[in-house]
Protein backbone atom coordinates (compact mmCIF):
# COMPACT_ATOMS: atom_id res chain seq x y z
CA UNK A 1 0.00 0.00 0.00
CA UNK A 2 3.06 2.23 0.49
CA UNK A 3 3.49 2.67 -3.26
CA UNK A 4 -0.10 3.69 -3.85
CA UNK A 5 -0.64 7.20 -5.15
CA UNK A 6 -2.52 9.75 -3.07
CA UNK A 7 -5.47 9.42 -5.43
CA UNK A 8 -5.79 5.65 -4.88
CA UNK A 9 -5.44 6.05 -1.11
CA UNK A 10 -8.07 8.82 -1.03
CA UNK A 11 -10.53 6.67 -2.99
CA UNK A 12 -9.91 3.75 -0.63
CA UNK A 13 -10.26 6.00 2.41
CA UNK A 14 -13.58 7.26 1.06
CA UNK A 15 -14.71 3.62 0.98
CA UNK A 16 -13.99 3.51 4.74
CA UNK A 17 -10.58 1.82 4.39
CA UNK A 18 -8.87 3.09 7.56
CA UNK A 19 -5.53 1.56 6.52
CA UNK A 20 -5.50 3.77 3.43
CA UNK A 21 -6.18 6.88 5.50
CA UNK A 22 -3.47 5.86 7.96
CA UNK A 23 -1.04 5.69 5.04
CA UNK A 24 -2.01 9.20 4.00
CA UNK A 25 -1.44 10.41 7.57
CA UNK A 26 1.99 8.77 7.71
CA UNK A 27 2.91 10.34 4.38
CA UNK A 28 2.18 13.92 5.48
CA UNK A 29 2.31 13.91 9.31
CA UNK A 30 5.82 15.36 9.62
CA UNK A 31 5.16 18.18 7.13
CA UNK A 32 1.88 19.08 8.81
CA UNK A 33 3.54 18.92 12.23
CA UNK A 34 6.30 21.31 11.11
CA UNK A 35 3.79 23.83 9.79
CA UNK A 36 1.92 23.64 13.11
CA UNK A 37 5.22 23.98 14.96
CA UNK A 38 5.89 27.17 12.99
CA UNK A 39 2.80 28.69 14.58
CA UNK A 40 2.60 26.98 17.98
CA UNK A 41 6.36 26.69 18.83
CA UNK A 42 5.45 23.90 21.22
CA UNK A 43 5.64 20.17 20.44
CA UNK A 44 2.55 19.20 22.47
CA UNK A 45 0.40 21.91 20.93
CA UNK A 46 1.75 21.09 17.46
CA UNK A 47 0.89 17.40 17.97
CA UNK A 48 -2.66 18.32 19.03
CA UNK A 49 -2.97 20.63 16.05
CA UNK A 50 -1.69 17.91 13.70
CA UNK A 51 -4.39 15.55 14.98
CA UNK A 52 -7.01 18.24 14.49
CA UNK A 53 -5.81 18.82 10.93
CA UNK A 54 -6.06 15.16 9.92
CA UNK A 55 -9.51 14.82 11.49
CA UNK A 56 -10.62 17.84 9.43
CA UNK A 57 -9.03 16.28 6.35
CA UNK A 58 -10.95 13.04 6.94
CA UNK A 59 -14.26 14.83 7.48
CA UNK A 60 -13.83 16.86 4.29
CA UNK A 61 -12.21 14.18 2.14
CA UNK A 62 -15.30 13.83 -0.06
CA UNK A 63 -15.01 17.55 -0.88
CA UNK A 64 -11.50 17.16 -2.31
CA UNK A 65 -11.99 17.31 -6.08
CA UNK A 66 -8.42 16.61 -7.24
CA UNK A 67 -8.18 20.12 -8.72
CA UNK A 68 -4.91 20.61 -6.85
CA UNK A 69 -2.30 18.34 -5.28
CA UNK A 70 -3.54 16.56 -2.16
CA UNK A 71 -0.47 17.79 -0.26
CA UNK A 72 -1.27 21.41 -1.18
CA UNK A 73 -4.82 20.95 0.10
CA UNK A 74 -3.63 19.40 3.40
CA UNK A 75 -1.05 22.16 3.94
CA UNK A 76 -3.73 24.81 3.39
CA UNK A 77 -5.87 23.14 6.07
CA UNK A 78 -2.83 23.00 8.37
CA UNK A 79 -2.14 26.73 7.94
CA UNK A 80 -5.77 27.72 8.49
CA UNK A 81 -6.08 25.48 11.56
CA UNK A 82 -2.86 26.94 12.98
CA UNK A 83 -4.06 30.52 12.42
CA UNK A 84 -7.33 29.65 14.17
CA UNK A 85 -5.34 28.13 17.02
CA UNK A 86 -3.31 31.35 17.41
CA UNK A 87 -6.52 33.40 17.44
CA UNK A 88 -8.07 31.13 20.08
CA UNK A 89 -4.91 31.39 22.17
CA UNK A 90 -5.03 35.19 22.01
CA UNK A 91 -8.69 35.22 23.07
CA UNK A 92 -7.97 32.72 25.86
CA UNK A 93 -5.21 35.00 27.16
CA UNK A 94 -7.61 37.93 27.24
CA UNK A 95 -10.14 36.08 29.37
CA UNK A 96 -7.95 33.91 31.53
CA UNK A 97 -7.91 34.81 35.22
CA UNK A 98 -4.38 35.09 36.49
CA UNK A 99 -3.89 32.78 39.42
CA UNK A 100 -0.79 34.34 40.99
CA UNK A 101 -0.18 31.43 43.35
CA UNK A 102 -0.23 29.03 40.42
CA UNK A 103 2.14 31.26 38.44
CA UNK A 104 4.51 31.40 41.41
CA UNK A 105 4.46 27.60 41.74
CA UNK A 106 5.11 27.15 38.03
CA UNK A 107 7.97 29.63 38.09
CA UNK A 108 9.54 27.86 41.06
CA UNK A 109 9.16 24.50 39.33
CA UNK A 110 10.61 25.87 36.11
CA UNK A 111 13.62 27.48 37.75
CA UNK A 112 14.74 23.99 38.70
CA UNK A 113 15.42 23.29 35.10
CA UNK A 114 17.59 25.72 33.15
CA UNK A 115 16.74 24.08 29.86
CA UNK A 116 13.05 24.78 30.49
CA UNK A 117 13.79 28.48 30.96
CA UNK A 118 15.94 28.60 27.87
CA UNK A 119 13.30 26.79 25.86
CA UNK A 120 10.57 29.09 27.13
CA UNK A 121 12.67 32.16 26.32
CA UNK A 122 13.40 30.90 22.81
CA UNK A 123 9.73 30.14 22.28
CA UNK A 124 8.76 33.60 23.46
CA UNK A 125 11.39 35.26 21.30
CA UNK A 126 10.51 33.51 18.05
CA UNK A 127 6.79 33.96 18.78
CA UNK A 128 7.22 37.69 19.49
CA UNK A 129 9.19 38.23 16.31
CA UNK A 130 6.92 36.20 14.01
CA UNK A 131 3.75 37.67 15.56
CA UNK A 132 4.80 41.05 14.23
CA UNK A 133 4.65 39.89 10.63
CA UNK A 134 1.43 40.20 8.66
CA UNK A 135 -0.63 36.99 8.22
CA UNK A 136 0.53 36.42 4.66
CA UNK A 137 4.15 37.32 5.35
CA UNK A 138 4.11 34.89 8.25
CA UNK A 139 2.53 32.13 6.13
CA UNK A 140 5.15 32.56 3.40
CA UNK A 141 8.00 32.81 5.90
CA UNK A 142 6.94 29.67 7.83
CA UNK A 143 6.50 27.66 4.64
CA UNK A 144 9.93 28.73 3.37
CA UNK A 145 11.78 28.32 6.68
CA UNK A 146 10.06 25.38 8.36
CA UNK A 147 9.33 23.40 5.21
CA UNK A 148 12.07 24.59 2.85
CA UNK A 149 9.44 24.88 0.14
CA UNK A 150 10.30 26.63 -3.10
CA UNK A 151 8.53 29.87 -3.95
CA UNK A 152 6.54 27.97 -6.58
CA UNK A 153 5.27 25.46 -4.01
CA UNK A 154 4.41 28.27 -1.58
CA UNK A 155 2.58 30.08 -4.37
CA UNK A 156 0.48 26.95 -5.02
CA UNK A 157 -0.40 26.54 -1.34
CA UNK A 158 -1.19 30.21 -0.84
CA UNK A 159 -2.93 30.48 -4.21
CA UNK A 160 -0.78 33.44 -5.19
CA UNK A 161 1.66 34.21 -8.01
CA UNK A 162 5.35 33.35 -7.56
CA UNK A 163 6.15 37.08 -7.77
CA UNK A 164 3.73 37.81 -4.93
CA UNK A 165 5.38 35.12 -2.78
CA UNK A 166 8.85 36.49 -3.54
CA UNK A 167 7.66 39.92 -2.49
CA UNK A 168 6.07 38.55 0.71
CA UNK A 169 9.27 36.75 1.74
CA UNK A 170 11.35 39.83 0.94
CA UNK A 171 9.09 42.05 3.02
CA UNK A 172 9.05 39.47 5.83
CA UNK A 173 12.86 39.58 5.95
CA UNK A 174 12.86 43.38 5.86
CA UNK A 175 10.43 43.44 8.77
CA UNK A 176 12.47 40.87 10.69
CA UNK A 177 15.50 43.11 10.20
CA UNK A 178 13.62 46.09 11.67
CA UNK A 179 12.31 44.01 14.59
CA UNK A 180 15.72 42.54 15.43
CA UNK A 181 17.43 45.94 15.19
CA UNK A 182 14.86 47.39 17.60
CA UNK A 183 15.35 44.56 20.14
CA UNK B 1 33.78 47.63 6.06
CA UNK B 2 31.13 50.08 7.29
CA UNK B 3 28.42 48.99 9.74
CA UNK B 4 25.51 50.03 7.46
CA UNK B 5 26.64 47.99 4.49
CA UNK B 6 27.47 45.04 6.77
CA UNK B 7 24.01 45.09 8.42
CA UNK B 8 22.33 45.41 5.01
CA UNK B 9 24.03 42.20 3.86
CA UNK B 10 23.70 39.92 6.85
CA UNK B 11 19.91 39.97 6.70
CA UNK B 12 20.04 37.87 3.54
CA UNK B 13 21.94 35.08 5.30
CA UNK B 14 20.78 32.40 7.69
CA UNK B 15 23.99 31.68 9.60
CA UNK B 16 27.45 33.01 10.38
CA UNK B 17 28.92 30.44 7.99
CA UNK B 18 27.50 32.42 5.07
CA UNK B 19 29.55 35.57 5.89
CA UNK B 20 32.36 36.56 3.54
CA UNK B 21 35.92 37.09 4.85
CA UNK B 22 35.43 40.88 5.04
CA UNK B 23 32.09 40.49 6.79
CA UNK B 24 33.57 38.01 9.26
CA UNK B 25 36.36 40.48 10.04
CA UNK B 26 33.82 43.21 10.70
CA UNK B 27 31.78 40.80 12.81
CA UNK B 28 34.78 40.11 15.04
CA UNK B 29 35.82 43.76 15.32
CA UNK B 30 32.47 45.57 15.85
CA UNK B 31 30.66 44.73 19.10
CA UNK B 32 27.37 46.41 18.12
CA UNK B 33 27.20 44.61 14.78
CA UNK B 34 28.16 41.31 16.40
CA UNK B 35 25.29 41.68 18.86
CA UNK B 36 22.81 42.40 16.07
CA UNK B 37 24.15 39.55 13.96
CA UNK B 38 23.94 37.06 16.83
CA UNK B 39 20.44 38.22 17.69
CA UNK B 40 19.29 37.81 14.09
CA UNK B 41 20.94 34.45 13.49
CA UNK B 42 19.71 33.09 16.82
CA UNK B 43 16.21 33.35 15.40
CA UNK B 44 17.14 30.93 12.62
CA UNK B 45 18.89 28.70 15.12
CA UNK B 46 15.63 28.41 17.07
CA UNK B 47 13.76 27.69 13.85
CA UNK B 48 16.30 24.99 12.92
CA UNK B 49 15.87 23.47 16.38
CA UNK B 50 12.10 23.48 16.03
CA UNK B 51 12.36 21.90 12.59
CA UNK B 52 14.22 18.95 14.06
CA UNK B 53 11.42 18.09 16.49
CA UNK B 54 9.70 14.90 15.35
CA UNK B 55 5.99 14.32 15.36
CA UNK B 56 4.57 11.86 17.90
CA UNK B 57 5.23 8.45 16.25
CA UNK B 58 1.83 7.16 17.40
CA UNK B 59 -0.11 10.06 15.97
CA UNK B 60 -1.57 8.09 13.05
CA UNK B 61 -2.80 5.34 15.39
CA UNK B 62 -4.29 7.98 17.71
CA UNK B 63 -6.09 9.72 14.86
CA UNK B 64 -7.54 6.47 13.46
CA UNK B 65 -8.69 5.47 16.98
CA UNK B 66 -10.35 8.88 17.43
CA UNK B 67 -12.07 8.62 14.06
CA UNK B 68 -13.35 5.14 14.84
CA UNK B 69 -14.64 6.30 18.24
CA UNK B 70 -16.44 9.31 16.79
CA UNK B 71 -20.04 8.86 15.67
CA UNK B 72 -20.54 8.54 11.93
CA UNK B 73 -20.49 11.86 10.17
CA UNK B 74 -23.95 13.06 9.22
CA UNK B 75 -24.14 14.05 5.58
CA UNK B 76 -26.56 16.97 5.87
CA UNK B 77 -27.30 17.01 2.15
CA UNK B 78 -28.33 13.36 2.22
CA UNK B 79 -30.31 13.82 5.44
CA UNK B 80 -32.26 16.79 4.04
CA UNK B 81 -32.95 14.95 0.77
CA UNK B 82 -34.18 11.85 2.57
CA UNK B 83 -36.48 13.92 4.84
CA UNK B 84 -37.85 15.75 1.79
CA UNK B 85 -38.44 12.43 0.03
CA UNK B 86 -40.37 11.08 3.04
CA UNK B 87 -42.55 14.22 3.19
CA UNK B 88 -43.28 14.13 -0.58
CA UNK B 89 -44.14 10.41 -0.46
CA UNK B 90 -46.44 11.01 2.57
CA UNK B 91 -48.30 13.85 0.80
CA UNK B 92 -48.65 11.76 -2.37
CA UNK B 93 -49.93 8.73 -0.44
CA UNK B 94 -52.39 10.95 1.46
CA UNK B 95 -53.77 12.38 -1.79
CA UNK B 96 -53.99 8.93 -3.34
CA UNK B 97 -55.83 7.57 -0.29
CA UNK B 98 -58.29 10.49 -0.27
CA UNK B 99 -59.09 10.00 -3.96
CA UNK B 100 -59.63 6.29 -3.43
CA UNK B 101 -62.03 6.77 -0.52
CA UNK B 102 -63.93 9.53 -2.33
CA UNK B 103 -64.59 7.22 -5.27
CA UNK B 104 -65.28 4.02 -3.40
CA UNK B 105 -67.33 4.96 -0.30
CA UNK B 106 -71.18 5.03 -0.57
CA UNK B 107 -72.09 7.89 1.71
CA UNK B 108 -75.67 9.04 2.32
CA UNK B 109 -76.20 11.97 -0.01
CA UNK B 110 -77.67 15.31 1.23
CA UNK B 111 -80.84 14.67 -0.77
CA UNK B 112 -81.45 11.44 1.06
CA UNK B 113 -81.24 13.13 4.45
CA UNK B 114 -83.47 16.05 3.47
CA UNK B 115 -86.08 13.75 1.95
CA UNK B 116 -86.51 12.11 5.33
CA UNK B 117 -87.70 15.45 6.73
CA UNK B 118 -89.76 16.79 3.91
CA UNK B 119 -91.17 13.68 2.44
CA UNK B 120 -92.45 12.40 5.73
CA UNK B 121 -96.20 11.89 5.32
CA UNK B 122 -96.98 10.40 8.70
CA UNK B 123 -98.62 12.91 11.07
CA UNK B 124 -96.95 13.46 14.44
CA UNK B 125 -93.93 11.65 13.32
CA UNK B 126 -90.65 13.41 13.35
CA UNK B 127 -87.65 11.87 11.96
CA UNK B 128 -85.65 13.12 14.97
CA UNK B 129 -87.72 10.87 17.19
CA UNK B 130 -86.80 8.00 15.04
CA UNK B 131 -83.16 8.87 15.33
CA UNK B 132 -83.22 9.61 19.04
CA UNK B 133 -85.49 6.87 20.12
CA UNK B 134 -85.86 4.02 17.74
CA UNK B 135 -88.67 2.49 19.83
CA UNK B 136 -90.93 5.52 19.58
CA UNK B 137 -92.35 4.52 16.23
CA UNK B 138 -92.99 0.95 17.39
CA UNK B 139 -94.71 2.02 20.65
CA UNK B 140 -97.05 4.38 18.86
CA UNK B 141 -98.14 1.66 16.56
Amino acid sequence: MNNNTDEILIKKALENDSNAFEQLIKRYQQNVFQICMGYAHDADDANDLTQEVFIKVYKNLSKFKFNSKFSTWIFRIAINSSINYIRKEKIKKLFVRIDYEEVDKTLKANTKSDTNILRAEEKMRVRTVLNQLSTNQRKAFILSQYQDFSNKEIAEIMQLSVKAVESLIFRARENLKKIVLKM
Amino acid sequence: MKCDSYIEKIFYYKSIDSLTINEKEHYLQCDACREKTDSYFSLFKIIEKEKKVKVNPFISTNIIAKLEEAPKIIDFKKAILSYAAVIIISIFMGGLGATYFANNTSLLSDNDVISQYFENDVDDFYVENSWLNMNYYNLEN
